[in-house]
């Protein structure tokens, strides 16, 4: 098992922290895991992006051009990465900010996650929302798992633990009712 | 309890756990957190943390702190560890033990902010002005960098030496899983009580003043003064250290440090599952080189790929353990590049056709 994950939006969306989630999840599942966040002047512009390679197997470079995974949380994103995806990968993009732009060869899917994110408290869950159907659709990580990490990822901002959780739930069941292969 | 942890994190939190009693720092990408996270930390456990203005201002700092036998520290990057030169050939010639960090990013010059290895030949060969050698450890992983960060204190003062931890942006920008113990205050500590090591400056009320200096304008004192650090140099080989795996019925042998040597461990795994004879060799200190053990191998005639996200500076510490014995080969990307898996394998398959 080996994913190599690209999550990119702007700054304030959550970004890095639905990494570092996938990341403590992947650690639970006792896997190998690497993060690698955009920085210095790359960030400048208010867009940021964090790579996550998640593998049964020891890893090399935590950087990487292709992924197998892009989350795609504003329009800029889908434009600038999606061509970069492997010929079978997949694009999970939020539909409620971002229209799905031509690529073949790759399965793309949206979800309205600002508007989903909205419906369970707060709006900047809709990262988690995100990952919640992203593990719907390719379950490379245990949901269970996820759920425990977010108690530890928000330690210290206790009142976003259960927003955080129901907005991991509500993408995951997105996933169950909408159709794909 | 194993948890995500960024590379320049782990950095602060081994260097407090090997005893830092001050740390001297000013801001540079891709090493800021390690500033930022030690102002925060050292203050916590009521250590010294000091922004100073400059990077000049920075090592001199250390230079100071040194003398007193304290264990002080200094990091930065590429550009900024050009300008602390000086002020790292006289703690050399004084003796004064210290860490000095380096998280590379490409150059020359002020280059970019990615990770890149480019420093190699200034952090081994010398750097300043001077005959004089770093003791040099290069970690691979975040844990590592906790590690190594941990024990320089001690190589430093076992030689009264500056040691250097060569790594580099991407080591230094990213999280992975590792096991860190996060030290706290213990009582009774304090940065002002100063112990007397025997050759340190304590003050010399009731005892004969010491001096430290690096001048020495006496007939035969510097000369004599270079001898005797040389003989501490070759000492240092007591801690070599490498790690190597599936070397001997290698056919091929890939060498690289930091960054390269995870991929290359990537490169050794996909092509021993191949059926491929590839032997993997890590040097985690660069000075000393484990030389010995590369002439060994190189004796019985086993290829060498060297890997680096340089355009090849360790290779020639290689090419020199091998001595004309075996072929050593260079694959390596500068100015930011990260070597890829395909291109090592591809460079490989060249060799062994």
């Amino acid at each position: 098992m080996k994913r190599k994950i690209l999550i990119s939006g702007f700054g304030g969306q959550g970004i890095m922290v639905a990494g570092i989630v996938l990341g403590e999840a992947a650690i639970k599942e006792n896997l190998e895991v690497t993060f690698f966040p955009s920085y210095g002047a790359e960030m400048r512009g208010g867009t940021a992006n964090c790579k996550v390679i998640i593998s049964n197997e020891k890893i090399g470079s935590p950087n990487f051009k292709n992924p197998d995974v892009l989350i795609s949380m504003n329009q800029q994103s889908f434009d600038r990465f999606s061509k970069d995806v492997k010929k079978g990968g997949i694009v999970v993009f939020n539909s409620s900010i971002c229209k799905a732009g031509n690529v073949s060869g790759v399965n793309v899917y949206g979800i309205p996650a600002n508007e989903i994110a909205e419906k369970v408290g707060s709006l900047k869950s809709a990262n988690m929302v995100i990952i919640g159907y992203l593990l719907k659709i390719d379950g490379f990580l245990d949901i269970e798992k996820v759920y425990d990490v977010i108690g530890i990822v928000f330690s210290k901002k206790k009142e976003f633990i259960d927003i955080n959780k129901n907005a991991l739930k509500e993408g995951y069941n997105y996933g169950k009712e909408s159709s794909f292969k | 309890m194993r948890r995500l942890w960024k590379g320049n994190y782990a950095l602060v939190e081994g260097a407090i756990a090997g005893g830092c009693e001050a740390y001297f720092g000013y801001p540079i990408t891709p090493q800021n957190e390690v500033t930022e996270y030690m102002s925060v930390r050292m203050r916590e456990l009521g250590r010294v943390f000091l922004q100073a203005e400059s990077e000049l201002a920075a090592i001199n700092m250390v230079f100071g702190a040194a003398l007193t036998g304290k264990r002080v520290m200094t990091t930065s990057s590429s550009p900024g560890i050009s300008l602390m030169q000086e002020g790292i050939s006289y703690l050399v010639g004084c003796e004064l033990p210290c860490v000095v960090v380096n998280v590379q990013r490409g150059g020359p010059g002020l280059g970019n902010i990615q990770g890149a290895q480019g420093d190699y030949f200034q952090a081994v060969k010398g750097g300043g002005h001077g005959d004089y050698k770093l003791f040099v450890l290069a970690p691979s992983t975040v844990q590592e960098m906790y590690e190594m960060t941990k024990k320089a204190f001690n190589i430093a003062f076992k030689y009264r030496n500056p040691v250097m931890i060569l790594t580099d942006g991407v080591l230094g920008q990213m999280m992975e899983p590792a096991e860190i113990e996060e030290s706290v205050k213990c009582k009774g500590q304090s940065v002002r009580e100063i112990e007397d090591l025997g050759w340190n400056l304590t003050g010399c009320k009731g005892r004969v003043p010491r001096f430290i200096r690096s001048l020495l304008m006496g007939e035969g004192e510097l000369e004599d003064h270079n001898y005797k650090l040389q003989e501490k140099f070759l000492k240092m080989k007591e801690d070599l250290d490498y790690e190597e795996e599936g070397a001997e019925d290698a056919d091929v042998i890939l060498i690289g440090y930091g960054l390269c040597a995870r991929i290359n461990f990537e490169v050794y795994t996909t092509l021993r599952k191949k059926g491929l004879k590839i032997g993997y060799l890590r040097p985690k200190t660069l000075y000393p080189f484990p030389e010995r053990r590369i002439r060994e191998l190189a004796r019985r005639k086993k290829k060498f790929l060297v890997v680096e996200m340089s355009c090849g500076q360790m290779v020639e510490d290689v090419k020199l353990s091998v001595n004309g014995e075996s072929e050593v080969y260079f694959y390596g990307r500068p100015g930011g590049g990260v070597p890829e898996v395909e291109m090592i394998i591809n460079k490989i398959e060249e060799i062994i056709r």
